[in-house]
């Protein structure tokens, strides 16, 4: 089976999904800048998304769930950017109150 | 390489698979990158690159705003705060070997169980049994999103079970509440961001403990002044409260103890408004607070008994009874508070010069 | 234009060696695709020529004196040409602090950028690269990738000075996206479309019909929109990113010989990008002031329904490129002119502008071509309405027109669809249709 000739399913954008997923989960547990786990953050919402999409899409199955995938991954996108910009806030402000930028040296429940 | 005629290749399946092999592979980048900005860079590209295959499964509205929101917006921001803490040492930050394994070890088999869910389901590994029939209006999604955020489902006209017709509202109240959950949050944000500017002189006396303001000392006649204040407008805010109480309740009279003496004030006040006593009460609780405030060595608290006292005159005289009341009222309220100032100016130095 | 390449070019070529080419084959579309890239490369990369060698004279006359009169002529055509010449034999030097991918990597993203946002811009009726039906939302999503190139080659430059001045350069462009997305919605709900080649198609007639003539807020917008689009393509007076007095060059300081032109190309490849969705968007795109090809005169313009190949129509879609063209140049040299008159303005004022004036403004005058158009008051653009813009033309498939039962048991709601009609105005349909649509039962 040439795989360029099969037509594209649904398992096909949940295995990209996936793979974007356990990669920023692994982004997020392994990295140390607190940059670097935000980045984590945003290829997992992006992993959910592309599960939504796919099985929100006329194109790849006759009977999708339509709309709501793509609306729910509007939402997700949306959700998204606001929690960015709050992460990065508080990133900011630890980094100017301890000079640093480490999530190793954040173990004080202190300032 | 088999002979595969032009005509013969899925195109869409060629370039999904080229998509998915940029967002994956930079998405792998990004973990194994340990230059910070490099890490932005290639997560930008995985981020395009998602949106690619968003347009491939026909949301175009959707992969337009990844590109604008996400990339344009997110990432721009997520960047900026790269740039601004990207000092020498903490551009390159590596992990240790240890942590690397068990990442590896819980990520693989994370990734083996998901890939076996998405595979497992008999709609989800089938295609579309009639390809020819995809076009491009599927992908017109952009007018159907908009009435759906209004609230007008037009997608699900037709719905196939009839019982789940009258569910289908619309997306009104997320879309409402996503707008107010942004703005809270992005003013939040802009404020714990924002620059503080802190002088060298100012930490210090942050530094040190507040001090409390010395006070003089208070002749026994205005603590007593104060407090019997306090117990008499208690005593009247209770009294107002069980007239309150007492004209609302629709049991029958009763006809001793208190509940008569109640209803005899009742009948008296009958050509009151019947939010009359409940507002005497809740100003007579004012006065009570406002003696503490006074006691608090705050001037507005005086100023504020004598303007209580005046609005209550006023509440009596406008419901019509008798200005027998109003005097009694007066006489119960105003003449101590009068009496509370002098007794602040009698002291040398006064007290009251002394309040803030 | 694949399938016809498919079928009348590749296929007698491909019947000489005794192949058949099929329609739908992919050569065919690859063609396509080369030659509409060609031609859009074409257009920013002489457009850059042009437009620098235009720079020169205009700043020359402004400034009472004639610019390049040397090379090439009287007038100096080619000027940019030996420009160009000396800066591809320029020594390419990456500093030694720099990070050399991004450093290498940077001006490639931001001509990128710049250049794909000619993808969904038409020149003519369907003579468009990629008819994108969402072709605005596109074109501002896209136009918003352009800063991460700026920020990569300040940031790879390995110095601080071009640091500040990337940095600076991406707060201005990414807080002036605002108000431009708030101008450029204003046409698209005026034509009841995000299709660039509609909202084109919807001013054709007289010049009366065009956007900007449609109420009193979407004149003011337009200035508004030239103000903000002047300041996301970092032109002066909004240009203190490259200001030569304080940064050197700001976030270009580094670069020279060709990676520095590529930079120079994406921002004359921006501003006539933003021109001509000016010129779409409020001027009515290829339509010219009179309407000479159109039903009412010679008549052989492409109908809305025209599949079939016309020279007439050919003919007319010329003209209408031209049309376009002027006006996108005619924008940018206006761009040019407030270069070179106007003083530089500094950070703060730039956010001033943008937060305190044009946001403000922006959104006001949306507010009121919102209530212009449900009001229906009438204005220029109903002296000589060629395509009559009721509130909701009729233009997607499930506006309902009969009345919805109440649904029970017995009897579904039954939806029959209005046929999608591109051109026809129906004010009183849409209106009771979309009261139907509401008290139609769907909750």
């Amino acid at each position: 089976m040439n795989p360029f000739t099969d037509p594209i399913t649904v398992s096909h954008y949940l295995a990209v999904g996936a793979v974007l997923f356990v990669t920023g989960a692994v982004c997020m547990a392994t990295k140390r800048n607190v940059l670097g786990v935000l980045m984590g953050v945003e290829l997992v919402l992006n992993g959910a998304n592309l599960n939504f999409i796919a099985f929100g899409s006329r194109f790849l199955r006759s009977e999708t769930i339509g709309l709501d995938g793509e609306l729910i991954a509007l939402f997700v996108i949306v959700l998204a950017a606001a929690e960015a910009a709050v992460a990065l806030a508080i990133a900011l402000n630890f980094y100017n109150n301890h000079t640093t930028i480490d999530v190793d040296q954040a173990d004080e429940l202190k300032g | 390489m088999m002979h595969v005629p032009l005509a013969a290749l899925d195109w869409q399946a060629i370039f999904f698979y080229l998509y998915a092999l940029l967002a994956c592979g930079f998405g792998l980048a990004v973990l194994a990158s340990s230059n910070i900005v490099r890490m932005a860079f290639y997560l930008t590209l995985s981020l395009g690159a998602t949106a690619g295959l968003f347009f491939l499964a026909g949301a175009e509205f959707i992969g337009a705003m990844q590109l604008l929101i996400y990339v344009g917006g997110t990432l721009v921001l997520l960047i900026f705060g790269v740039m601004l803490t990207a000092q020498d040492r903490f551009i390159s930050m590596k992990t240790g070997a240890g942590e690397w394994v068990l990442g590896a070890v819980v990520g693989a088999s994370l990734l083996l169980l998901l890939l076996r869910a998405g595979m497992s389901v008999e709609s989800w590994t089938t295609p579309r049994a009639d390809r020819s029939a995809i076009a491009m209006a599927d992908a017109r999604t952009t007018a159907p999103i908009g009435m759906a955020l209004s609230g007008v489902r037009v997608d699900k006209l037709d719905p196939e079970n009839q019982r789940l017709a009258r569910g289908m509202s619309g997306y009104l109240l997320p879309f409402v509440i996503i707008s107010m959950h942004l703005l809270v949050v992005l003013i939040g944000a802009g404020y714990m961001a924002r620059t503080k500017r802190v002088a060298k002189g100012a930490l210090a006396e942050q530094a040190a403990p507040a001090v409390p303001k010395a006070r003089p000392r208070r002749p026994k006649s205005v603590t007593a002044g104060i407090v019997s204040g306090i117990v008499v407008n208690a005593l009247l805010a209770l009294f107002c409260f069980a007239v309150a109480v007492r004209e609302r309740s629709t049991q029958s009279a009763a006809e001793q103890g208190i509940g008569a003496w109640l209803q005899r004030v009742v009948d008296w006040s009958d050509a009151a408004p019947n939010w009359f006593w409940p507002t005497l009460g809740l100003l007579f609780l004012a006065s009570v607070l406002l003696l503490i405030v006074v006691y608090n060595w705050q001037r507005w608290g005086v100023v504020g008994l004598i303007a209580t006292a005046l609005v209550q005159a006023l509440i009596v005289w406008n419901a019509g009874l008798g200005w027998l009341a109003v005097v009694a009222l007066l006489a119960v309220t105003l003449v101590p508070a009068l009496v509370l100032v002098g007794l602040l100016n009698a002291t040398k130095p006064s007290l009251w010069s002394q309040m803030d | 234009m694949a399938r016809y390449i498919n079928a009348t070019l590749l296929d007698p070529f491909a019947g000489l060696f005794g192949y058949h080419v099929p329609v739908d084959s992919a050569v065919g579309y690859f063609v396509a695709a080369l030659i509409h890239v060609l031609l859009l490369l074409q257009v920013v990369a002489v457009g850059a020529l042009v437009f620098i060698w235009l720079e020169r004279k205009v700043a020359g006359r402004i400034q009472d004196r004639l610019g390049p009169t040397r090379v090439g002529g009287r007038f100096g055509w080619l000027q940019t040409l030996a420009d160009g010449l000396k800066l591809i034999t320029k020594e390419d030097i990456t500093p030694k602090d720099a990070d050399h991918l991004l450093f290498k990597l940077a001006p490639y993203v931001s001509f990128a950028a710049g250049f794909c946002a000619y993808i969904p811009l038409p020149f003519a009726n369907g003579w468009v690269a990629q008819e994108v039906n969402v072709a605005v939302f596109f074109f501002v999503a896209v136009l918003g990738l352009e800063v991460f190139g700026v920020i990569l080659a300040g940031y790879a430059s390995g110095s601080k000075w071009s640091l500040f001045g990337g940095m600076r350069e991406a707060a201005q462009v990414v807080s002036y996206e605002v108000p431009i997305g708030i101008c450029i919605v204003i046409p698209c709900l005026i034509a009841g479309s995000l299709n660039l080649v509609t909202i084109g198609n919807q001013q054709a007639g007289f010049f009366t019909n065009w956007f900007i003539f449609h109420d009193p807020f979407t004149f003011l917008v337009f200035w508004v929109y030239f103000t903000c689009a002047v300041a996301s393509v970092n032109r002066a007076p909004f240009d203190l990113a490259e200001a030569e007095s304080e940064l050197v060059a700001g976030f270009h300081t580094e670069y020279s010989g060709l990676r520095w032109s590529y930079f120079f190309m994406a921002e004359y490849g921006s501003m006539f990008s933003v021109s001509l969705l000016a010129a779409i968007l409020f001027f009515g795109g290829w339509n010219g002031p009179i309407p000479i090809f159109g039903p009412q005169m010679l008549d052989i313009a492409y109908g809305p329904n025209d599949v079939a190949f016309s020279p007439g129509g050919m003919i007319a879609n010329f003209f209408g490129v031209m049309n376009v063209m002027l006006k996108a140049v005619f924008g940018v040299t206006v761009m040019m002119w407030v270069r070179w008159t106007l003083p530089r303005l500094r950070i703060d004022q730039v956010m001033t502008t943008c937060l305190k004036y044009c946001v403000p403004l922006a959104a006001f005058c949306f507010i009121g071509a919102v209530g212009w158009k449900l009001a229906e008051i009438p204005f220029l653009n109903d002296l000589a309405p060629v395509y009559k813009q009721g509130i909701g033309v009729v233009r997607e498939s499930w506006v309902l027109r009969e009345p919805l039962p109440v649904p029970s048991a017995e009897n579904p709601p039954a939806a029959e669809a209005a046929p999608p009609a591109e051109a026809t105005e129906t004010t009183a349909a849409p209106v009771a249709a979309e009261a139907r649509v509401a008290q139609g039962g769907l909750r």
